[in-house]
């Protein structure tokens, strides 16, 4: 027992985890009756702290409703969004049929380009925010255009 | 992707979730916390070093949530005993929490430093070596040690204190 300073709990605590590997410390712990009598306090101590253990488990379906929150399901909200996308269109038409072959003749083509766009943005965008985003955007923007051909239709007759 | 998300809930999941228990004493909550664990940990599965074991990078996660949840809910005593004896028809897992001195033990556990708290349960629920609590809490080996031992002693105190 000369050999090695008697050890602090620390020490015989980490031993007592197997945390502590080096057969010196060890082999003193073993051999010192000082170092015993702290071995005792402090494996008491590790034994009241066992006492956090649970066995709850989690429920049998937990896995399978995890999966249903990770799945994502892009298809019906992109399918949704360019039925709406679609509406616009055909509102247009149906309100003011002229408005969109004059639109294609003037050839300004760059609004198509912009409106696509748009329209993609929106799909990413709802991918972040969610489906509930971009339905509500697109909704008030059928409802922004068939206000505006609505308007149009009465002050051309 | 999924398949590793599968293996990581198949060996963790049920730990993450006994960690969430003890802190919110909650099941509901627990597996709530649990859930948005596994969440965050696909959405960064990108950043997750497959070369080691996921223990002490999903701890990281639930601990995280585990204190938000504390801080959100601090002025709510969590009172694991109590709010299971309220359910008219406790499961095995209720039946095992009310389960005797689980209410001073929770108490106890509550009234800790958070610090000595979560180094105390990543060693007895998580199951975790010094070295993972080390990386989870991102603490120096010694810190641990000392965290450990000290959280230990002041556990056996208020529960010796509660009697």
């Amino acid at each position: 027992m000369t050999d090695i300073q008697c050890l602090d709990e620390v020490t015989i605590q980490a031993i007592i985890d197997g945390e502590e590997t080096d057969i010196s410390l060890t082999k003193h712990l073993d051999n010192c009756p000082a170092c015993q009598g702290l071995k005792k306090q402090v494996a008491e101590l590790v034994k009241t702290s066992d006492g956090l253990r649970i066995d709850a488990d989690l429920p049998p379906e937990f896995y399978e409703n995890l999966m249903d929150r990770i799945e994502v399901r892009p298809f019906p909200i992109a399918l949704l969004a360019a039925v709406l996308f679609g509406l616009v269109l055909f509102s247009a038409y149906f309100l003011n049929p002229g408005y969109i072959t004059w639109w294609f003749t003037v050839g300004i083509t760059h609004q198509v380009g912009l409106i696509f766009d748009i329209f993609f943005d929106l799909l990413v965008l709802s991918q972040a925010l969610g489906p509930l985003s971009v339905i509500t955007v697109l909704t008030a923007l059928v409802a922004i255009e068939v206000l505006i051909l609505n308007k149009l239709r009465v002050m051309e007759g | 992707m999924q398949k590793l998300l599968q293996d990581m809930v198949e060996t963790y999941g049920n730990q993450v979730y006994r960690l969430a228990l003890r802190y919110t004493g909650n099941m509901h909550q627990a597996q709530d916390i649990t859930q948005e664990t596994f969440l965050r940990a696909y959405k960064h599965l990108d950043r997750f070093d497959r070369s080691k074991p996921a223990g002490p990078w999903l701890f990281k996660i639930a601990g995280n949530l585990c204190r938000n949840w504390l801080r959100d809910n601090r002025e709510v005593p969590v009172e694991m005993a109590d709010n299971l004896a309220q359910s008219t028809n406790p499961g095995p897992e209720e039946i095992y929490l009310e389960k005797e001195g689980e209410k001073e033990l929770m108490q106890a556990l509550n009234n800790m430093p958070l610090i000595y708290r979560e180094v105390l349960l990543l060693r007895h629920v998580g199951e975790l070596s010094y070295t993972e609590i080390g990386y989870t809490l991102s603490l120096e080996l010694s810190q641990v040690k000392n965290r450990l031992y000290r959280g230990r002693i002041m556990l056996k105190e208020m529960l010796r204190k509660g009697e």
